[in-house]
């Protein structure tokens, strides 16, 4: 009599129980989920650029209009001898620019990851699609924009004759550092926003409150109470660093490579907790 | 015993009505993974099971049909098995990784064009980009959406959308096709595109868990069907047990609410968009419904309807059918020539008759829709009133005192009773 065939092994498994039991499985389908996400995330980020840009008036300039419109309002400012435009060795053009470069790029990033799965709700809730694909489509969609950025700060600095310092490559790192950090925070955002109405309530003040306690336009003076403020936010050591990297070049390495290795921490854990996060947040899903 | 694709185990699926608690809950529930405790396996205040205890296997070369009221728990199953939901409890067990789901709405994503969709639900399936470069064309002719292919697919019409959603998939080609109420939307001639395309999927060894309120498509389609109630499985069997048990069950919930059973009026074809283009070589010609010899029509007295149609081709088998609607009810009553008995219309005009021997029809104003399907998928061929102006007809009245009671008391049908002697 013929054997019955053996039933075969399922290839994938789905239950209900808790998937930090099985951290390596994981880790395993999060990396897994990366891999496949690439070509998805290229096409996405393709499409976004068209997107972003097909229905306006400026198209690819409106990444440079903030930072064009920064160094103009501080040229007038220095012309004026605005008071509070203290910026050391640094012109206030230059470090205005900077600012307002590295904040905006900070303030895409948190939004983009922020918005990756109440953005795409329609399409993750009807199909399974790594979100992998839309936070790498978010964070390259920064990083073209922020690309454009450096170019016109560039372009600025050469029309005031402002060289770069020699250590600019390390500048450009510390400049990388504070969009991760709005990758890593938008990402651990994400699951919320998508719960809740909360993030939209958070999103109107907290640029307002990043503006205040972080050096964008302008230094305070040491030992001053603003400057106290500052020294107690991570976002205004990062910028500072970067500027004094692309500008005088003298950043501090320890801080460049602690805030490398706490960010790399804080990435994959934010990348771990949306994963984590992401069926609720689906079900939960505030429309 | 096929070989299993994909196996569910006492999956169940708990969901809750009140949003005040649902962010609570949410919280609560990503707090215990978090945490890796336990499932909770009870109900908290404001929760209901969508899916409760399911068991259910789909094996290779297998159409399971999953049919049940609205809110009993199909589309819930297909987002679990699709994994865009989670089990709240329960395991699913997944033996090959090309499943693919299709909705609605088609799975696309409304902001980006038609050929945005095409790259990234292909990107999405592993398909390389130098591949899809090459069927991006084949692919815009097989949806027929033309220029419209560069407009953003969210102002498609949902046929429109469903074309070029099958386009995609059919190049796809997946193990296990998860299918949710994906042809509501499609026009007569899509649907018939879509039957055939599954049609021709399942013999080609794919394999589709179908949740479908049509009883039609689950009943042509699937060899076993599960009917589901409150989120549990009711009944798995063949489909014509299971649908008639579906049938009682959708009676006796009227009955019991005292409603008049829920039933599409007449002149609505289940929201289909108007689309006049030939189905296929076929075309109906005339339909002509006559008592016999060509006297008029008259209740409990024979009926002879004739259906004259032209075939551009050799089509091969083929059955054909009719359903009379009137007194605000569509169908009030339908035909279908037996399988077993199928017309190979050669090229050429023909007709068809049929024979009614007591037509059980009151005196009144009705129309007929007509249509010759495709034997082997159930898609229609050639369609006559469906989304063209349906054939009329009248019943005349005869001087039948029990008749003129039941006229006046607005009775639908005329049963010809033989009453034999005591």
């Amino acid at each position: 009599m013929a054997q019955p065939e053996p039933r075969p092994e399922p290839i994938l498994v789905i239950s209900a129980e808790s998937r930090v039991r099985h951290p390596r499985r994981f880790i395993r389908e999060a990396i897994t989920d990366l891999r496949a996400s690439l070509p998805i995330a290229r096409s996405l980020l393709a499409q976004r650029l068209r997107q972003r840009y097909r229905q306006s008036s400026l198209g690819f300039l409106w990444a440079i209009v903030p930072a064009a419109f920064v160094s103009v309002v501080m040229t007038i400012g220095r012309k004026a001898r605005f008071p509070l435009m203290d910026t050391g060795p640094i012109p206030p053009q230059v470090y205005g620019l900077y600012g307002i470069v590295m904040m905006q790029s900070f303030m895409e990033a948190l939004n983009a990851e922020r918005m990756a799965i109440s953005g795409n709700r329609q399409l993750l809730s009807r199909q399974r699609v790594p979100l992998e694909g839309m936070l790498l489509a978010g964070a390259g969609e920064m990083l073209v924009s922020l690309t454009m950025k450096l170019v016109a700060v560039a372009f600025v600095c050469l029309l005031l004759n402002a060289p770069p310092a020699l250590t600019l490559p390390l500048g450009l790192v510390a400049i990388g550092q504070v969009a991760v950090l709005g990758v890593a925070l938008g990402m651990a955002m994400a699951p919320w926003n998508a719960m809740s109405r909360d993030m939209d309530h958070v999103m109107i003040f907290l640029p307002w409150v990043l503006f205040a306690t972080t050096p964008i336009f302008i230094r305070p003076r040491t030992g001053s109470g603003l400057a106290r403020v500052f020294a107690l936010n991570p976002l205004a050591w990062l910028l500072d660093n970067a500027r004094a990297y692309a500008c005088t070049g003298e950043g501090s390495l320890s801080l460049l490579l602690g805030a490398a290795a706490a960010l790399a921490l804080l990435l994959v854990a934010a990348w771990f907790l949306t994963r984590l996060c992401l069926p609720y947040a689906l079900e939960r899903a505030n429309d | 015993m096929g070989k299993p694709l994909l196996a569910l185990h006492g999956v169940s699926k708990r969901f809750c009505r009140k949003p005040r608690l649902n962010l609570r809950y949410g919280l609560q529930d990503i707090a215990a993974e978090a945490m890796g405790r336990e499932p909770a396996r009870s109900l908290r205040p404001g929760e209901f099971w969508s899916l409760h205890d399911v068991s259910l296997e789909v094996e290779a070369g297998e159409v399971l049909g999953v049919i049940g009221h609205n809110g009993a728990g199909k589309s819930t199953l297909i987002n679990i098995a699709a994994r865009v939901l989670r089990p709240s409890l329960g395991r699913l067990e997944f033996f090959t990784d090309r499943v693919i789901a299709m909705d609605a709405h088609g799975g696309l994503s409304g902001s980006q064009t038609g050929r945005e969709n095409i790259i990234s639900k292909l990107s999405m399936h592993g398909v390389p980009p130098h591949e899809i470069r090459e069927a991006i064309p084949e692919l815009i002719a097989y949806s027929g959406l033309g220029e419209f292919i560069d407009a953003p697919t969210g102002t498609y019409s949902q046929g429109m959308r469903l074309r070029l959603a099958f386009s995609i998939y059919t190049r796809l080609k997946p193990d296990l096709f998860l299918v949710d109420e994906a042809i509501g939307g499609g026009d007569l001639r899509f649907r018939g595109k879509f039957q055939r395309f599954l049609r021709d999927y399942v013999d080609g060894g794919g394999s589709i868990l179908l949740a479908s309120h049509d009883l039609f498509l689950v009943q042509t389609l699937c060899r076993k069907c599960v009917l589901m109630d409150g989120g549990r499985v009711i009944d798995i069997g063949p489909p014509d047990r299971v649908v008639k048990q579906y049938e009682e069950m959708m009676e006796s919930r009227d009955a019991d609410q005292g409603a008049e059973p829920a039933r599409p009026r007449a002149g609505r074809k289940g929201g289909q968009a108007a689309d006049r283009a030939p189905l296929s070589d076929l075309a109906i010609l005339s339909v002509d419904i006559s008592g016999e010899g060509g006297a008029d029509l008259l209740p409990g007295e024979p009926a002879v309807v004739r259906l004259r149609y032209s075939a551009g081709s050799a089509v091969g088998k083929v059955q054909w059918g009719m359903e009379i609607g009137g007194f605000g009810h569509f169908p009030l009553a339908s035909a279908v020539s037996p399988p077993e008995m199928p017309y190979e219309p050669a090229a050429g005009e023909h007709e068809l008759t049929c024979r009614i021997e007591r037509l059980p029809l009151m005196p009144g104003a009705y129309e007929l829709h007509t249509a010759i399907i495709d034997p082997r998928s159930g898609a229609p061929l050639a369609a006559r009133g469906y989304q063209t102006k349906p054939d009329r007809f009248t019943v005349g009245a005869t001087e039948d005192a029990t008749m003129n009671i039941l006229r006046h008391r607005q009775g639908l049908l005329y049963l010809a009773f033989d009453f034999e002697e005591p």
